[in-house]
């Protein structure tokens, strides 16, 4: 009775996560003393997290998932970790290692639950590359596996305060899915701040993603 | 004059000391921010901005004041990034 009241309360505060204005997929660790909130609306899930860093290599946040084949929520305090930077004059390369710990419910069977994942990038100002991948597991022996890489090219490089624009292609793949390969051409614009990314796949579902760094 | 002289000595620079700084991996709009967080936390800094064509943070200190090159370094190290040059402008 106290899980379903909770579980109500979480999915009650996730909804309005999911439902609240599009704020991107950005990287998953900010800069020192910044906060971030990532809304992200893919072909497969919806996600909000919000986050902080107390360094440039370490972010703390809350996070909830909806899986909308399987119909289940995830809720999960997470920590995210940058392992390795590679700076060089005109280009960046990142690995980052992502945990999260917490309850999935599965319609309406709450159980413990926690995801691991890596993300490695690498971005010029002119291109970008990334690859990232995430695996959930429950106590309820529930099991879900995803991964997704990118590529992007700038058709313009703008300076700090101009609205940069990226052409991207996403290649998304869950295994268990009854869409294994998704593909999503998109659109990500972004200022100091915001950053916003709009899509449509391949499986006729539209992306959205937003992320405010503060 | 003298006296002055050895004032001016023992009290450092009276004057604002303009730092351009060389950094590695600046590629983004939210690398700038970054950055330009971090530095406006100093007591030293008056102002500060960062290129992205030229790879280049300008930092202004306040009258009187400068930023030392460790110092410098240990900000944008944290930061994520590296220093690839400092040049002190008086």
């Amino acid at each position: 009775m106290i899980v379903s009241m909770r579980m109500r309360t979480a999915h009650a505060l996730s909804l309005i996560f999911l439902l609240s204005p599009i704020l991107a997929e950005a990287r998953p660790v900010s800069y020192e003393d910044g906060w971030m909130l990532m809304q992200m609306n893919d072909s497969m899930e919806n996600s909000t997290t919000f986050s902080y860093s107390p360094t440039a290599k370490d972010a703390f946040g809350i996070r909830t998932d909806y899986m909308r084949d399987d119909e289940t929520w995830l809720h999960t305090l997470t920590y995210n970790r940058l392992i390795q930077r590679w700076n060089n004059a005109g280009s960046q390369g990142n690995i980052f290692l992502m945990t999260g710990v917490g309850l999935g419910d599965d319609h309406g069977n709450g159980s413990p639950a926690g995801f691991i994942g890596g993300e490695a990038d690498w971005e010029s100002r002119r291109y970008y590359f990334s690859y990232e991948n995430r695996f959930i597991g429950s106590s309820a022996n529930n099991q879900y596996f995803d991964q997704k890489a990118r590529i992007g090219v700038a058709p313009y490089i703008g300076q700090y305060d101009a609205v940069h624009t990226w052409l991207m292609l996403q290649v998304q793949n869950n295994p268990s899915a009854d869409d294994k390969f998704i593909v999503t051409p998109l659109v990500r614009l972004f200022n100091t701040e915001f950053l916003t990314e709009v899509g449509y796949s391949s499986n006729k579902t539209m992306l959205l993603n937003a992320t405010w760094q503060f | 004059m003298m006296l002055t002289t050895t004032f001016a000595l023992i009290t450092g620079p009276a004057f604002a000391e303009t730092i351009h700084v060389g950094v590695d991996g600046l590629v983004c709009a939210f690398c700038v921010k970054g950055i330009e967080k971090s530095f406006k936390k100093q007591a030293e800094t008056k102002t500060v901005e960062v290129n992205l064509d030229e790879k280049l943070v300008t930092v202004v200190t306040k009258d009187g004041m400068t930023l030392k090159d460790e110092k410098i370094r240990k900000l944008l190290t944290e930061a994520g990034y590296e220093v690839s040059g400092i040049h002190h402008q008086k």
